[in-house]
């Protein structure tokens, strides 16, 4: 079944056009990674299927689910299991990581019809989670991503995607400014959710193929100037790696 | 004068001569108008013409071991020097007040078990707490009052933890505060208030001995009409000596705040370390957050910052609450929140927090 589908998307940033006929379809338990130089639509695709503020869809139509997606708020989109974790987290001095997730815990299940989480099971799940993902438990009565290094960051994005279990995940260059070590830990973070999460797909936006040597994907795409030009799977992440992104223009 | 009663009619020429020297006050010199740039005097003269009954201080925690209170009395000449050196009166008008009124005396002499309690104080009678030297005190200014003056004198190594809470249980507030700190006496202070419709603090610090500091963290929230004017004075008048001021304010409705931070530094005071840094959140449009940090330096050697900021919730915040589930109005709240929570510490933040925010706890 397929879980997203994007079909023919033209959307501006600003009054720039950025995406030109932009088609995808993402189906239940897929891991799809998108890659393609700067500047070609990444971080705006994810933006403007996560609903940022900025974005102008001019034409084309996205299914979540299979309900229009472009119609919801984009708390709306959150509450229905679409999920993107930043290339660059907002820092929320004042309010603490536990509270931030138990905000939106309760957000979410307000919307779904269902009973908030228990304070107690959200912090046992809390920590269990920053243990697998090497977190101080300490960080969650830090305020959101206060102080966080650029790799703590990231795994802190991780980590409230494992707990809000969201049915796709966007991870908008989650491998930016990550040690080996680190990103190996993000990797192992992400595909455990997947194995536990076996209906939930992932939508993987780098630049390097590095990163799927720990988030192994089905399918590989290339964006360039706001479409994608090609498809195929893992072994065109490592053509990417080798030849770089020339050789699609010479087609 | 016993407590409660109005003034006798021999009392008016003095009275009159309070109220006419405030209104003078604004064009004495350019440190007073910029003293009385936001608010009119008359506003001050209006409340005090309206609020004549003395009523003295009311306290909780003055019966314990280590406090002595002497009410009604009039002020020896350290006192009516400590009391009329600084303060929004000038200091003949104060000293002419003051010896019409008297004052409350209380004295700390002993580390308290438990926290003095303000619960309404009087600028006609201001209440003059002396903390003797050694001696580690905690007071909780939750002063309901429409007027104030409180004087808190630091002897030597004393250690003061003092808690403002000032909410709007009065809807029309002036309020004066004094706090002499000597020879390495400390302070920390946690300053919160809401706005009403005219609210008024002024508050000066002097830190006269040396190796004295004060640790200031202060917010302070205000909406519809409010109108909200905090005069800042911090005065290092000894060497070594340090002042740290974090306060945060948020302005939402049609309310005006104000916050003038003046720090000054004396002559042949070297090792003084002030820093001071206000930042505020409009809330809407219409909201207005004025911010003044000054800074007069008279010694070289000396370590000196400040910095001021105005400025909305940021759409990038909002929007990261938005990708979690959390829709738009609750974000705006969670972040106002956050703002606030960065300046709220000690055993009344609670109470501070629910003030400001209507939430009780994080």
């Amino acid at each position: 079944m397929n879980l997203l589908e994007v079909r023919d998307l033209y959307a501006n940033a600003g009054d720039k056009p950025i995406l030109k006929g932009l088609t995808l379809t993402i189906a239940a338990g897929e891991v799809h990674a998108m890659m393609g130089p700067n500047g070609s639509g990444k971080s705006t695709l994810s933006h403007v299927l996560a609903g940022k503020p900025g974005y102008t869809v001019t034409s084309g139509e996205v299914l979540f689910d299979g309900k229009d997606l472009l119609a919801m708020e984009a708390q709306e989109r959150a509450c229905a299991g679409l999920f993107l974790a930043f290339q660059y987290p907002v820092e929320i001095p004042g309010v603490s990581n536990m509270e931030f997730l138990r905000t939106a815990a309760d957000a979410r299940a307000r919307a779904l019809g269902a009973e908030p989480p228990a304070a107690v099971d959200l912090m046992r799940r809390l920590r269990a989670i920053s243990s697998e993902l090497g977190m101080n438990p300490d960080f969650l009565k830090r305020g959101v991503n206060e102080g966080f290094s650029g790799g703590e960051k990231k795994r802190n994005e991780i980590l409230q995607m494992s707990y809000l279990e969201p049915r796709l995940a966007i991870l908008d260059e989650t491998d930016s400014g990550l040690d080996i070590d680190a990103l190996r830990i993000v990797g192992e973070g992400v595909t455990r959710y997947l194995q536990t999460h076996p209906d939930s797909s992932v939508l993987l936006i780098t630049h390097y193929q590095r990163l799927l040597d720990h988030i192994v994907p089905d399918v590989v795409h290339v964006l360039a100037n706001g479409s994608i030009v090609e498809s195929g799977d893992r072994s065109l992440a490592l053509k990417l790696e080798a030849r770089g992104y020339a050789w699609l223009d010479a087609g | 004068m016993r407590t409660g009663e109005s003034p006798p009619s021999w009392m008016e020429p003095a009275l009159g001569e309070t109220l006419r020297a405030l209104v003078r006050t604004p064009a004495s010199s350019a440190l007073a108008r910029e003293h009385w740039k936001y608010t009119r005097v008359e506003k001050i003269t209006e409340l005090l013409d309206s609020s004549t009954v003395v009523l003295g201080c009311e306290l909780e925690g003055d019966a314990q071991a280590g406090v002595t209170i002497v009410r009604d009395v009039l002020p020896d000449a350290h006192e009516l020097n400590l009391l009329s050196t600084r303060s929004t009166y000038c200091p003949a008008t104060a000293k002419v007040l003051l010896n019409v009124h008297g004052i409350d005396r209380l004295v700390i002499g002993q580390n308290l078990a438990e926290p003095l309690v303000i619960l309404r104080s009087d600028v006609h009678r201001p209440l003059l707490v002396t903390i003797l030297p050694g001696v580690s005190a905690s007071i909780h200014d939750l002063s309901s009052s429409a007027t104030g003056w409180l004087i808190i004198e630091q002897q030597p190594d004393s250690h003061l933890d003092f808690t403002r809470l000032h909410t709007r249980a009065a809807n029309t507030r002036w309020h004066q505060l004094q706090l002499v700190l000597n020879r390495h006496a400390s302070l920390t202070m946690q300053h919160y208030c809401t706005g009403a419709t005219f609210s008024r603090q002024d508050i000066f610090v002097a830190l006269v001995g040396a190796g004295s500091s004060i640790d200031v963290q202060g917010c302070w929230s205000a909406n519809a009409r409010d109108h909200l004017d905090q005069q800042w004075h911090v005065e290092h008048h000894a060497p070594h000596t340090r002042s740290s001021q974090v306060q945060h304010g948020i302005a939402d409705g049609r309310a005006v705040t104000t916050y003038r931070g003046r720090i000054f530094i004396g002559k042949n005071c070297p090792a003084v370390d002030a820093s001071l840094m206000n930042r505020n959140l409009t809330l809407c449009a219409t909201a207005v957050c004025n911010t003044k940090p000054e800074l007069e330096i008279n010694t070289d050697d000396v370590r000196c910052s400040h910095g001021a900021t105005v400025g909305q919730l940021s759409e990038e915040s909002i929007f990261y609450f938005q990708s979690r589930g959390v829709d738009r109005e609750s974000a705006r709240k969670m972040l106002a929140a956050g703002f606030i929570n960065q300046c709220l510490r000690g055993a009344l933040a609670d109470s501070a927090r629910l003030e400001m925010l209507g939430t009780s706890s994080e």
